[in-house]
Order: structure tokens, then sequence, then C-alpha cells
């Protein structure tokens, strides 16, 4: 029953992403987005982050590995559209290097998520140690792109997002279905405190490209 | 006496070593080289300079085949490192802590 229910969840989240990448296909270019439009789809994506992550570390830790190698590529397609996202704006160069240090934090999350699955303490906390440097990164990837977002206040974020997915997965690994899905709640709504200063920010550095 | 001044004048600035050239730039910023390739002629100084606010490395070779020719760190942001190459040839190089940071120089006579 419980993989039954893991399982339409995991469907469900599936085709949000279809769903998502289609409307993503149709949607603006960067030179006919509202400021709103943007903030929305950034939230939009960034949520589906968390929910795609906590899906495919859940199926990790359920040893559940259809779900987990399917909610795994939905995360990934995931990563590549909020790559695009940033390519939009910065152009395919910044995309690509946006890719893959982004795709490095989620390497990172399934290194703690197998650490504490095979109950290997220093493999998670390497895992802890190598996220908390990942937040120094991105910051400095998005305050070298956009003056606009300061590296600290970037990184502090970013560790906010390591934090709350983190208590997710801490709570998966328990066995504590309440927990996990009100942490889940929290690491989802945490991804607007990004989401909508990064649309701020990026409107502000080209007000040409964004209206109000 | 004033022919001889003008002579000594005429040599002094026929002894006048040429301009060193200015070294070709690179940058790192936002974790990418620009550019990424590079053509040059040999004898050329090429000079990276780290516009990101985070430590990066020019280092030689690729992550499976590194090459011990040059390998420098800039540990912050306006940090440099140059190098002369004095040789024809394709140098591939990246930066260790990021290592999807990738870049080639082409070398030619």
């Amino acid at each position: 029953m419980k993989r039954i229910i893991s399982s339409v969840a995991v469907g469900a989240l599936l085709a949000a992403t279809t769903l998502n990448a289609q409307n993503m296909q149709a949607s603006h270019t960067a030179s006919t987005m509202t400021v709103a439009a943007l903030k929305a789809k950034l939230n939009t994506l960034l949520s589906e982050h968390v929910y795609l992550a906590a899906a495919a570390t859940g199926a990790a830790l359920g040893s559940r590995q259809a779900e987990f190698q399917a909610a795994a590529s939905a995360l990934d397609n995931n990563s590549v559209d909020v790559s695009k996202a940033i390519g939009m704006v910065y152009g395919t160069g910044a995309e690509s290097a946006f890719l893959a240090l982004w795709r490095k934090h989620i390497g990172f999350v399934v290194d703690y998520t197998t650490g504490i699955a095979g109950k290997d303490k220093m493999k998670a906390d390497k895992a802890v140690n190598d996220l908390v440097q990942y937040t120094h990164d991105f910051g400095a990837f998005l305050s070298s792109a956009n003056p606009n977002l300061p590296k600290s206040i970037v990184a502090d974020l970013v560790k906010g997002h390591v934090l709350t997915l983190k208590s997710v997965i801490d709570a998966q690994q328990m066995g504590d279905q309440q927990k996990t899905y009100w942490a889940l709640r929290e690491a989802a709504m945490h991804m607007q405190m990004i989401a909508d200063p990064l649309a701020d920010a990026i409107a502000k550095q080209f007000p040409g490209k964004f209206a109000n | 006496m004033r022919f001889l001044v003008t002579l000594i004048s005429l040599v002094a600035l026929n002894h006048v070593p040429p301009a060193t050239p200015d070294p070709v730039a690179i940058d790192l910023k936002t974790f990418q080289f620009a550019p990424d390739t590079l053509r040059v002629s040999v004898g050329t100084t090429v000079r990276w300079t780290n516009q990101d606010d985070i430590e990066h490395t020019v280092t030689a070779g690729s992550p499976s085949e590194r090459d011990a020719s040059f390998n420098a760190t800039l540990a912050k942001k306006g940090a440099t490192a140059e190098r002369m190459f004095d040789r024809a040839g394709t140098f591939m190089y990246f930066c260790d802590r990021h290592q999807f940071m990738r870049g080639t120089i082409t070398v030619t006579r």
C-alpha cells in the first residue's frame, strides 16, 4: 500500500513536471515577461525541485529502485528547466555552468541520503560539509552574475534550503510520515525566499526586459 | 656639437627595446573561462583574472588527465595568474575546484 501511494504521488509529480515543461515551452521569453511572471516561474521551478528531491530521497531510503530512478530523472529535468531560466537571462554559457553547479548539490544530497541509509556517518558528514561549501559556490555564482545579489545573503538562503531538505530526509529515514510532510512543506515554502529575491534582483538588473 | 647630440639621440632611440605586448586576457567569471577557447602565437603571455568571489584554479590538462606544466590558484576576486606559451600546441586546462570549468589555448608558430 505504502508503495502504491508513493507511486501515485510520484506519478502526479511527473505529470506536473510534464505539464510545467509544456507550459514553459509556450511561455514568455525574457523580453516579454513581467516581474510577476518571472517570480511565479522561479517559485514553481524551485518548489518542484524540493518535491522531486524528496520523492527521490524517499524512494532511495525505501529501497524502491524503479521509483528512485523515475524521481531522479524528473528531478534532473527540473534542473535543466531551472538552468534554462538562468540561461534565458545570462546566456548559454552561464546556463551550462549553472546546470553543472546545480547538479553538484543534488549529488551531495544523494551522498547524504546514501550515507544515512547505510549508517555511514563519515559519508553523511562529508556530504553535509560539501553542501555547506556548495552554498558559498552558489552565492558566488549568483553574485557574479548579478551584483544585486550579495554572496553571503545568497549563501545563507541556500543554506536554509540545504537544512530544510535535510530535515525532510532525516524524517524519511526515521519513518516519521507526519514529520516528513510537515518538513517537506516547510522546505518547499523556503524556496520562495530564494525565488522572490532572485526574480527581483534580475528585474532590477535588466529593467528593460521585465515589465512591472 | 648639435649634430653630435642629434646623432646620440638617434642611436639611443634605435636601442629602445620593443614594447612587450600586453598579455592576452581570460576572465574567470560566473564559473566560466571567458573566452574558453583562444588562439595565440608562440611567445604570447596569457593572463587569467578571477572575477568571481570564490577560489578558482587554472590547472593544466583535464580532470582525468592532469598535466603538471602549470597550476595556479586564484584565491579570490581580482587574483591573477600569467603564463607565457613558448611552444606550439594545444593546451587544455580546467578549474580543479569546479571541474566543469574548462578552457583550451591553441598556440601556433
